[in-house]
């Protein structure tokens, strides 16, 4: 390659060549970011930071709001329960964030109860997917939850969404396309089923497994402290169906009974146990999970219970 | 520190720009104090083996200059060579062998009798091994003078662009180098940020995205069928290239924005007409390397048919165990050794028939395609596994099946990734002067928005 003999100094070779690659580069991202956000995040009601902005940003008075892990993205059908449902559950997530989304839900003017997906193996806290947080990373409560994954790339505006853009048009995709999964106001249903063979190696997986339930103390202070200021507003808890491989690798159900029996003292807050309903491999994605057929069926069970207890008065 | 990390970005910024600001007498005790650094953030303790090599090989080079006679000089070679290989045997094979001689000679009261060391492979070892012995071989040949400055000798071993993975180089190539005063040059900066982001994009874009499918084909073997399985090993043949030729190109051209030229690692092997031509584009500095110091020294092809299949044999069971302690790695090697002498002595001619030369190019990526799947395999069973997912010929059209438990969208850009591959291979930068911005933003922006995030270590790291 020729030597260019007027760029002589290193100086000017940054002026004239990296200068404008930088500009041009934060100008092409601002782009990107911004489209991203606007036509992409924006659009796809089943994306865990669109459910983030959204439980902030919503003050739908009639909306009622289903909170959780996976199991509630997966598990809850808003159209099949109700006309203003909105399923809220994020994958990979713990209990500690649906206390946070209860706290901003409880925060609202609304009258409608609040649905929780509560999981059968105890109160946790564990930093999740950092996609569902970049872009509120001011909030301190969120930057806990980001725990370790957080890099000094994410300070770096539209560069902080590195590796994410991606999983957003896969969910935008997949919301449009249904491919692999169907998709409800936020529910994300699973089309896969897992063949005979698969699903007998991850019974026999469940089966050499001991899970012990444990609470963690901050969340379940937490938790008891925000339900008992809980007055006028219904918090209906949750617990779909399990596979009975998973509950028999439960070694203290006690510990579970334990807390459900606390959760059922408040006048307001009502539980409804499902977890040993039995449900056939078919309707299970795995032995945690119940996949789009046997959501349609729960949510068929559900309707029914929650239409009653709803429209009972707070005892 | 991982070339595909933000830390490398300001390292890099750093380490260049004081490069230039320096005067010529400073400049090697900065790229070795900035090399001590690159290599200690992996794990400061082993920076000793690095320094105890680099002592030894230093001191045995003059000494071996100095001798007039050719038993003493031999003698001094062997030592180095020794201390070389010795720590190579120790940090890298000593629990493979242990194992294997354990399972030959364990009874059932001693079953364990050579002990296994609970220790760390440190990071690019067999790089800088080779790096070093070929130092001292060419000073005992006479091709090179011994280097008289300690930190030139240090650096040459230990310049963090190739440090740990290469390409090996020779000191013909390197040490006179470091003695050049080097002045900033536009054309090497450019060329070298060409090949830097050249490399980045092989690497973030297409190997990291080829290897999330690899994987989960991997973790998920004993479901999949013939679809994911051929995807899976076409994909890996072309994830440890765009791996490993990019990481060298970020290397080539890191050494190039300061005015250092490398060797040339890779020459678009996957274009081969041959398994010949395979080796001749493929690791070169590597090929190169068992080709001057094992290959020739043995005899190369000059003597008789069985003394070339001997020859070919050696270095490929050699090349095998030099990529890791493990059986599946010689099997690779031996796959190619036989490749190789079928090719080289019994049809070569008709080989050379198979006409358009697409075939053939065709047939080597398939032959060399299925020797990676032992590669890649942990284990026999894995790598017979995946044969067996391959050579069942079960189709199964499912959509989860096909993208191997992971996005459909994943597996779509997977695909597309091999065109791409093809035109970054292919592409001359110097005809597109003009457009050379718009395409390394377009570029830049194509890994920022679709590029893999998880800062995957390079795979030849392990090595």
């Amino acid at each position: 390659m020729k030597q260019l003999s007027s760029i002589s100094s290193f100086k000017q070779f940054c002026w004239k060549y990296i200068l404008p690659f930088i500009v041009c580069l934060i100008a092409g991202l601002f782009c990107i970011d911004l489209l991203f956000q606007k036509l992409i995040i924006a659009k796809t009601d089943s994306s865990g930071t669109a459910k983030v902005g959204r439980i902030k940003t919503n003050d739908d008075p009639n909306e009622t709001p289903i909170l959780g892990s996976s199991r509630a993205e997966g598990s809850f059908i808003p159209d099949s329960l109700g006309k203003n449902y909105f399923n809220y559950g994020m994958a990979g997530v713990q209990d500690d964030v649906w206390l946070y989304f209860l706290k901003i839900e409880l925060a609202k003017k609304r009258k409608t109860p609040i649905l929780i997906n509560i999981d059968i193996d105890g109160l946790q806290s564990l930093p999740s997917g950092l996609i569902y947080w970049l872009n509120n990373t001011n909030d301190p409560v969120i930057r806990g939850f980001i725990g370790d994954k957080w890099k000094p790339i994410h300070y770096i505006p539209f560069i902080r969404h590195f590796g994410q853009f991606e999983i957003h048009l896969a969910n935008y995709l997949k919301e449009r396309f249904e491919v692999t999964g169907a998709t409800n106001k936020g529910a994300i249903l699973e089309m896969k089923s897992l063949s005979k063979k698969e699903f007998e190696t991850a019974i026999e997986k469940r089966k050499a497994e001991k899970i012990i339930v444990k609470d963690d103390p901050a969340i379940h202070d937490t938790l008891m402290k925000v339900l008992s200021a809980t007055k006028g507003r219904k918090i209906i808890f949750i617990l779909p169906p399990y596979h009975q491989s998973y509950l028999n690798a439960i070694q203290n159900i006690n510990q579970v009974n334990k807390l459900h029996s606390e959760i059922n003292t408040f006048p307001n807050v009502y539980l409804l146990n499902y977890s040993s309903l039995s449900f056939p491999d078919s309707f299970f994605y795995n032995t945690s999970h119940l996949n789009k057929d046997g959501a349609i069926y729960f949510n068929s069970i559900l309707k029914k219970d929650l239409d009653a207890l709803i429209n009972a008065p707070i005892e | 520190m991982l070339f595909n990390s933000l830390e490398f970005l300001v390292f890099f910024i750093i380490t260049t720009s004081l490069f230039f600001l320096l005067k010529h007498q400073y400049r090697w005790l900065l790229l070795l104090l900035a090399s001590c650094y690159f290599y200690m953030v992996f794990k400061p303790i082993y920076i000793l083996i690095l320094a105890f090599t680099i002592v030894i090989d230093y001191f045995a080079g003059i000494a071996i200059e100095k001798q007039e006679k050719q038993h003493n000089k031999k003698l001094l070679l062997i030592l180095s060579l020794v201390a070389n290989l010795g720590i190579l045997i120790v940090f890298k094979y000593w629990n493979f062998l242990a194992e294997n001689l354990n399972f030959f000679i364990g009874t059932e009261k001693n079953e364990n009798l050579i002990p296994f060391l609970n220790i760390l492979l440190p990071i690019g070892l067999s790089f800088h091994t080779f790096q070093a012995m070929s130092y001292t071989i060419e000073v005992y040949r006479g091709n090179q003078k011994a280097e008289k400055h300690f930190g030139i000798y240090a650096l040459y071993v230990m310049f963090y662009p190739q440090l740990v993975a290469g390409p090996i180089e020779r000191p013909q190539n390197v040490l006179h180098q470091f003695h050049k005063k080097m002045n900033f040059s536009y054309a090497n900066f450019k060329t070298g940020f060409i090949l830097i982001f050249i490399g980045l994009f092989k690497k973030i874009f297409i190997a990291d995205r080829l290897g999330s499918y690899v994987d989960s084909y991997y973790n998920n073997l004993d479901y999949l069928s013939f679809i994911p399985s051929v995807s899976a090993a076409i994909f890996y043949s072309l994830q440890i290239y765009c791996d490993f030729s990019g990481y060298s190109s970020i290397a080539i051209g890191t050494a190039k924005c300061m005015g250092f030229n490398l060797m040339k690692n890779f020459n678009t092997p996957y274009q081969a007409a041959s398994i010949t031509d395979f080796w001749r584009r493929w690791h070169i500095s590597l090929s190169t390397w068992f080709r001057d110091y094992v290959y020739i020294p043995l005899g190369g092809n000059k003597g008789t048919k069985s003394t070339t299949i001997r020859n070919i044999s050696i270095v490929f069971l050699l090349s095998g165990v030099w990529h890791g302690a493990n059986w599946t790695f010689i099997v690779w090697g031996a796959i190619h050794a036989c490749l190789l002498i079928l090719e080289q002595l019994f049809i070569s001619k008709k080989i050379n028939t198979i006409q358009p030369t697409i075939w053939r190019k065709l047939l080597v990526f398939s032959l060399v395609t299925l020797a990676w799947i032992f590669f890649r395999s942990k284990d026999f069973n894995q790598a017979f596994q995946v044969l067996k997912n391959i050579f069942s010929f079960q189709f199964n059209l499912e959509i989860n099946q096909i993208s191997a438990f992971i996005s459909p969208l994943n597996m779509l850009l997977c695909w597309i990734c091999i065109p791409l591959l093809f035109l970054i291979d292919n592409i001359k930068f110097s005809t597109y002067r003009k457009h050379l911005l718009a395409f390394l933003v377009a570029g830049t922006l194509l890994i920022i928005t679709l590029g893999k995030s998880n800062e995957a270590a390079f795979i030849y790291f392990q090595f």
